[in-house]
């Protein structure tokens, strides 16, 4: 690491053990995780907010399931160190995004088909080579486990989540006009190819960086729950993104410590975390309808 | 009204599964003029609009030109019908900059462009729905938005797909009045598909008859004759003038 970035993570972990009056936060071990947890929630969070509006979640999940492959690709190249292995998984994973989504725009097969044909592929070819050669370490790729996240895992995730905000900062207007309707989009001068081909490496980037923290199964939720949550508390397109954030944060960091009392494993507890706040948020999303058609029926009535 | 063409179509061939919506279209749509595409029911006419917009493959040549010498001309769109979400949450007056505006939503609107989508929506009579989420609003009122997007951005061509079809009949009047309006303001080139023969004879100022190729077109009143419209639509058709409206020159009169 250099010395900027050991200043950095230093810093980090001094606010960890600062404004966490927790036990595991005071222990040093447990700080490289907890920051992996942290970036893991703010990289989910920028891109859920998206999928979750253009409706890509079944696409999160393919291309998630498309590390299997990434994995079979990378062991049939010999290769074993898990940084180049992340990064064969990467590249695989924006070849299967840049596929699918090339595939939807030609293809008469429906979209969801043309994605559940990619990832059961994916999967079963990643399989077959995963146990003819007898790799060890499936589980972790299956689960994650981000109490072995290494600092430059960690160094890896943040300068992922500054390249993707600096990227998608000045796009999410437009990501969000295409996924409400890409017709209108193009009519209206935004480059909706483009846009959707950079967006779906984006997605895949994120999912095969994130993928040994947290695990192939669990990244879709990480992607989804805290998104979907998001948009439950919303009441713009500006809240829908912190609220998103707010909930991605707030499950990662409640689901990592509820980790350590529970003696579980760290991955599903975030996303169980995740998913109480997605019920909280059903329960706000019904009373604010509620609201919204009483004060309907009322403007009625006064017109009337 | 100039002589110049806004958009210049040649060859024009649309095949959509396998079946020919459009072949042989060759079009000059006049620049500043408001140009009626009429034509039975699957003539093509929403099919040329998404050729020009780019939205559906085609064979042949569409070039379309703007105000500004070596400039792509600026582009309005009304769809016949906005399919959107109905639980999205995005309000209204941030729909309206979402493809302008490059400052991500989430770090708010300026107040310069605040105040301009307001008049914008308070211009087409959508101003109080300004806070409502996008998913919520009728089709009449989806469709007076996005006629508020167009007096926000001004644009050199406005392409309509039988924009007045979810609005009832006082909304019409004055949705189809305000299109005037506007196109008398800034001059911009209207291409307008519409099924109403009375608001065609009102407003367009030129009109292609269509039917997977160009049958007749030119200035309006020469072009609608009932010879046209019987060859375009059979023996039953013609067109009868609502003379009061007409006099008021600001309602589209029904047939």
């Amino acid at each position: 690491m250099s010395g900027a970035a050991e200043w950095l993570y230093s810093a980090a972990c001094g606010a960890v053990k600062a404004l966490l009056p927790f036990e595991w936060a005071q222990k040093s071990f447990m700080h490289t995780p907890f920051l992996t947890i942290v970036v893991v929630a703010l990289l989910t969070a920028v891109v859920g907010t998206i999928v979750v509006n253009a409706r890509m979640a079944f696409f999160t999940s393919a291309i998630g399931h498309s590390a299997f492959s990434g994995v079979a690709a990378g062991i049939l190249m010999g290769i074993t160190d898990p940084g180049r292995l992340t990064l064969v998984m990467v590249g695989f994973g924006c070849l299967a995004a840049v596929l699918i989504t090339w595939l939807g725009r030609r293809s008469s097969v429906p979209p969801d088909s043309l994605v559940g044909v990619v990832q059961t592929l994916a999967v079963a070819a990643g399989i077959v080579v995963i146990t003819a050669f007898r790799f060890q370490r499936t589980e972790q790729f299956l689960f994650g486990d981000v109490l072995f996240a290494t600092k430059g895992e960690l160094g890896a995730l943040f300068l992922t989540f500054l390249v993707l905000l600096v990227l998608a900062a000045p796009s999410y207007n437009r990501l969000l006009l295409i996924g409400l309707n890409s017709d209108l989009a193009q009519a209206w001068g935004v480059r909706t190819r483009a846009y959707e081909y950079l967006f779906a490496a984006a997605v895949a980037v994120v999912v095969m960086m994130c993928v040994n923290a947290v695990g192939v199964l669990l990244v879709t939720a990480m992607i989804i729950i805290p998104a979907a949550a998001g948009r439950n508390f919303a009441w713009s397109a500006g809240s829908m993104f912190w609220m998103s954030l707010l909930v991605s944060l707030v499950s990662g960091v409640g689901g990592f410590a509820g980790s350590w009392y529970l003696k579980a494993a760290a991955g599903a507890t975030i996303v169980l975390a995740a998913g109480v706040l997605f019920a909280l948020s059903y329960v706000v999303f019904a009373l604010r309808r509620r609201t919204m058609r009483r004060r309907s029926v009322q403007e009625g009535d006064e017109r009337a | 009204m100039s002589e110049r063409a806004a958009i210049r179509i040649r060859g024009l061939e649309v095949v959509l599964g396998g079946r020919v919506i459009l072949e042989g279209v060759d079009l000059d749509v006049p620049e500043g003029s408001i140009t009626a595409l009429i034509g039975p029911n699957g003539a093509g006419k929403s099919t040329l609009l998404k050729a020009i917009l780019g939205l559906v493959p085609y064979r042949g040549s569409i070039e379309m030109r703007g105000p500004r010498e070596g400039r792509k001309p600026r582009l309005g769109y009304i769809p016949q019908a906005l399919s959107i979400e109905r639980e999205n949450p995005i309000r209204m007056s941030d729909f309206l900059l979402l493809s302008s505006q490059r400052r991500p939503l989430w770090l708010g609107v300026g107040r310069a462009r605040r105040r301009a989508v307001l008049e914008a929506l308070e211009r087409t009579g959508a101003h109080r729905l300004a806070d409502h989420p996008i998913g919520k609003l009728s089709g009449g009122e989806l469709q007076r938005v996005l006629l508020a997007k167009i007096v926000l951005e001004r644009p050199d061509i406005v392409l309509m797909d039988e924009p007045a079809s979810g609005i009832d009949i006082a909304g019409e009047a004055m949705f189809c009045g305000l299109v005037q309006e506007l196109h008398d303001e800034t001059g911009f080139t209207l291409v307008l598909v519409s099924h109403e023969l009375s608001v065609v004879s009102h407003h367009a100022t030129y009109v292609v008859c269509l039917n997977r190729r160009v049958k007749c077109s030119g200035a309006a009143l020469e072009t609608l004759t009932p010879e046209n419209l019987r060859e375009l639509y059979g023996p039953q058709v013609g067109l009868v003038r609502h003379q009061e409206e007409f006099k008021e020159g600001m309602h589209c009169s029904r047939l």
